[in-house]
């Protein structure tokens, strides 16, 4: 995809639903161009500028599972692994480093309640998918989930039926560990994403994210983004 | 003959009874997505109820005289007709509402809704756009509808609403950054 296609596709991301695909292409190529990617920047800022005030604090009103709220993850998580990836050699230097203070930070962050309403919607969905010729894995995580990134973490405030498609293999292969176990991509467990209960992802280049969902427990009092 | 005449009359009644049946359900279904659209049009609720009131009679009565297979989409008719009796209200309002210049109007009198707060932050950021632009931008965000049923609504092909939403958006976008730079230079 290059620029000119892009911009004829940009709508598409702002639409109700979306072409897989196309939204794939979009991703990989605002994660090469970064006028592009400014631009979409620019156009979902203003996007979520005219979102209602209701909207934006009701996360289980069945209508306000928006699209652009889903994507904003989706692109952050996707364009991280290529930052992340470019800046290899600082990430090894601080993997050590963040990996003590993750370790300080779990044991010491403040609770909240736990957060009971969990959606079910997409609860039977295929934990675990190999596309792109087997090449790529697409997981499937519900609202609630905890998301902890090198990005920011945040509890996933929509229902995600399918997250970026991780590459497997070449420079950027991720690998995924289910409760720290390491999954064997050839054999993937045939499990649903209301399953999921700690899944860690990592990329060559150091940790990426981690997705706990059971119990759902938050560790913020309010569930923003926690960046 | 007479009794072929009868049958067809009792028939007719039954196919206007099954319309007005089903546009009830329709628009019970819609409703809050139809309140939503006009809210954020016309900058308050009261407004908006009333123009959903005025669609939804204007429809009842004209099932009555329409054949139902001329209305394909009842859903997109329904946000059809809101759009045009919204347009029409607010031409009409504009000229209508006057104040004369010796009222004292003290607006601390009259507490403004919440909501309305909001439906009047979003008018104001489609106000400097123009009225097709805002349509769209309107039906995908408080109507929840997508690029496709907004060209069935509104009669367009798909890509002229998709190059409206993007252009009204990136109008958007450039009002603020100059509302910026006057703010930062004044």
């Amino acid at each position: 995809m290059n620029c000119k296609e892009f911009k004829e596709k940009v709508a598409d991301l702002f639409d109700k639903t979306i072409d897989m695909q196309t939204e794939r292409e979009c991703k990989e190529h605002m994660a090469h161009c970064s006028a592009c990617k400014a631009y979409y920047d620019e156009l979902r800022e203003t996007y979520a500028l005219l979102q209602p005030e209701d909207k934006k604090g009701r996360a289980d009103d069945e209508n306000d599972s928006s699209l652009l709220t889903l994507h904003s993850s989706f692109f952050t998580l996707h364009y991280s692994f290529f930052k992340v990836a470019s800046i290899f050699i600082a990430a090894i230097f601080l993997t050590g480093l963040s990996f003590a203070a993750g370790l300080s930070y779990a044991t010491h962050r403040p609770r909240a309640p736990k957060q009971e309403a969990r959606s079910q919607e997409f609860a039977n969905e295929k934990m675990l998918e190999l596309t792109d010729n087997g090449e790529r894995i697409v997981i499937t995580w519900l609202k609630g989930t905890w998301v902890e990134g090198d990005f920011g973490s945040y509890i996933e405030a929509d229902p995600i039926e399918h997250s970026p498609a991780l590459p497997l293999y070449g420079e950027y292969k991720a690998t995924i560990k289910l409760n720290g176990e390491k999954i064997d991509i050839n054999n993937l467990p045939n499990l649903p994403a209301s399953a999921v209960n700690k899944m860690e992802i990592r990329f060559t280049a150091g940790r990426i994210v981690n997705l706990i969902t059971t119990p759902v427990e938050i560790p913020y009092a309010d569930d923003s983004y926690g960046e | 003959m007479v009794d072929a005449s009868k049958r067809t009359s009792k028939e007719m009644k039954k196919e206007s009874d099954n319309n007005k049946e089903e546009l009830v359900g329709v628009f019970k279904e819609e409703r809050p997505k139809l309140l939503r659209y006009a809210c954020y049009r016309l900058g308050n609720e009261a407004d908006a109820e009333d123009m959903l009131q005025e669609t939804f009679l204007k429809i009842h009565t004209r099932l009555q005289a329409l054949n139902r297979t001329e209305i394909q989409d009842l859903r997109s008719y329904l946000f059809r007709t809101l759009t045009n009796i919204c347009t029409k209200w607010q031409n009409s309002n504009s000229r209508i509402k006057t104040v004369p210049l010796d009222t004292e109007v003290d607006i601390t009198d009259v507490p403004t809704p919440k909501n309305d707060e909001d439906y009047q932050r979003i008018m104001q950021l489609l106000t400097n756009i123009p009225g097709e632009q805002a349509d769209v931008i309107r039906l995908r965000i408080y109507a929840d509808k997508s690029f496709a049923e907004i060209a069935q609504i509104l009669s367009l092909p798909l890509p002229t609403v998709k190059s409206r939403f993007l252009y009204g958006l990136e109008k958007i976008r450039k009002g603020i950054k100059q509302e910026r730079v006057k703010n930062l230079k004044g």
